[in-house]
């Protein structure tokens, strides 16, 4: 195999994969989950925004300053991210798989580098205000929720807290190691 | 003809080109190269209602393939780039195997885009039509196609 034409010789001699059964109905299954799943997130956040502002209403949290400013930065720094979310799934629908290599990749280096703005800046920003607005609701909980329960909400949102961060940062690795595959690619 | 009828005559008969070009991406890894055209044709039934026969069909199903393949890949860093072997086999199939390894070896040496041309080029389609998956002139991509083609004699060679 000395030259390209043996090598492409070799090449066409390489076992063949038999057309699977019942792929296709597989396929279109999988698309419709795909769709669902993003619609989910959707729901799931806008789900917990609604919560948050029947909330505020049902503890007539307007009557005190640090709860209204607690759950006002709660709910303020979820619709953003919900909106951002929303945002990128639409830009996203914009990349299209049938573009040219060039194409494609040039849209998806751009789709990279603004999620990174995204995740460097406005998620750690987002999630600050998210605690910062948690942490004001404390003294409400402690004076109205039984100890118990109370202990219950603190640790388990300390641990929620900290998955959430460290699912940011392996989030931010992702992303930058994909935009160093990109750059690389195209010559 | 409704969309999924249409659907499983286009899977029909664009599996095996698609299978063909997902496996060299992965180095003849047979189970990653069928996940990977299921993500494709996951693609191509999303997207179905967009394809106006501006391009030809299987041009626009290539398009689909490489930036398909090219991004599961990006994800998936770690898979397995060597070929099974099994324990008893003969001089012959063993000779074979070695020679596709070579051969995946020495495309593996290739940038991903130079990878894409060439991976397109052993599968059969026209420069015309690889051109116009890439994105870059026929000119050019002959130039590019020549260079690939040595490139890989010399590495086949001293393998």
């Amino acid at each position: 195999m000395n030259n390209y034409k043996d090598f492409k010789e070799q090449w066409g001699k390489r076992s063949q994969s038999e057309l699977p059964k019942n792929a296709v109905a597989d396929i279109i299954t999988k698309g419709k989950i795909v769709k669902r799943k993003q619609i989910i997130t959707q729901i799931v956040l806008g789900v917990t925004c609604v919560v948050l502002i029947g909330f505020f209403f049902y503890i007539s949290a307007y009557n005190d300053k640090t709860v209204s400013i607690g759950l006002l930065l709660m709910i303020g720094s979820l619709s953003l991210r919900m909106l951002i979310e929303y945002f990128y799934t639409f830009s996203t629908k914009k990349i299209l798989p049938d573009e040219t290599l060039h194409t494609y990749s040039e849209k998806l280096k751009r789709y990279y580098k603004s999620r990174l703005f995204i995740s460097y800046l406005v998620t750690p920003v987002l999630f600050i205000s998210y605690i910062a607005g948690f942490i004001m609701l404390l003294p409400s909980f402690e004076q109205n929720l039984s100890s118990g329960f109370y202990q219950y909400i603190l640790y388990s949102s300390l641990l929620i807290f900290i998955i959430l961060a460290v699912l940011i940062a392996i989030q931010i690795r992702k992303e930058l190691s994909l935009i160093r595959d990109l750059k690389m690619e195209i010559e | 003809m409704n969309q999924n009828n249409q659907f499983n005559k286009i899977y029909e008969d664009n599996y095996h080109k698609v299978f063909g070009l997902c496996l060299g991406y992965v180095s003849g890894n047979e189970d990653l190269a069928k996940e990977l055209v299921q993500q494709v044709f996951i693609k191509v039934w999303e997207n179905l209602k967009n394809f106006r026969n501006q391009a030809k069909l299987s041009t626009w199903i290539y398009r689909i393939a490489v930036n398909t393949c090219l991004q599961e890949l990006r994800k998936k860093k770690k898979y397995s780039l060597t070929i099974e072997i099994p324990d008893e086999i003969d001089t012959e199939v063993f000779e074979k195997e070695e020679r596709f390894k070579a051969m995946y070896h020495c495309i593996n040496q290739l940038s991903k885009e130079n990878k894409s041309i060439i991976l397109l080029d052993l599968e059969e389609v026209s420069q015309q039509e690889i051109a116009e998956i890439i994105g870059i002139s026929y000119e050019a991509l002959r130039t590019r196609i020549h260079r690939i083609k040595d490139k890989l004699s010399k590495c086949v060679k001293n393998e």
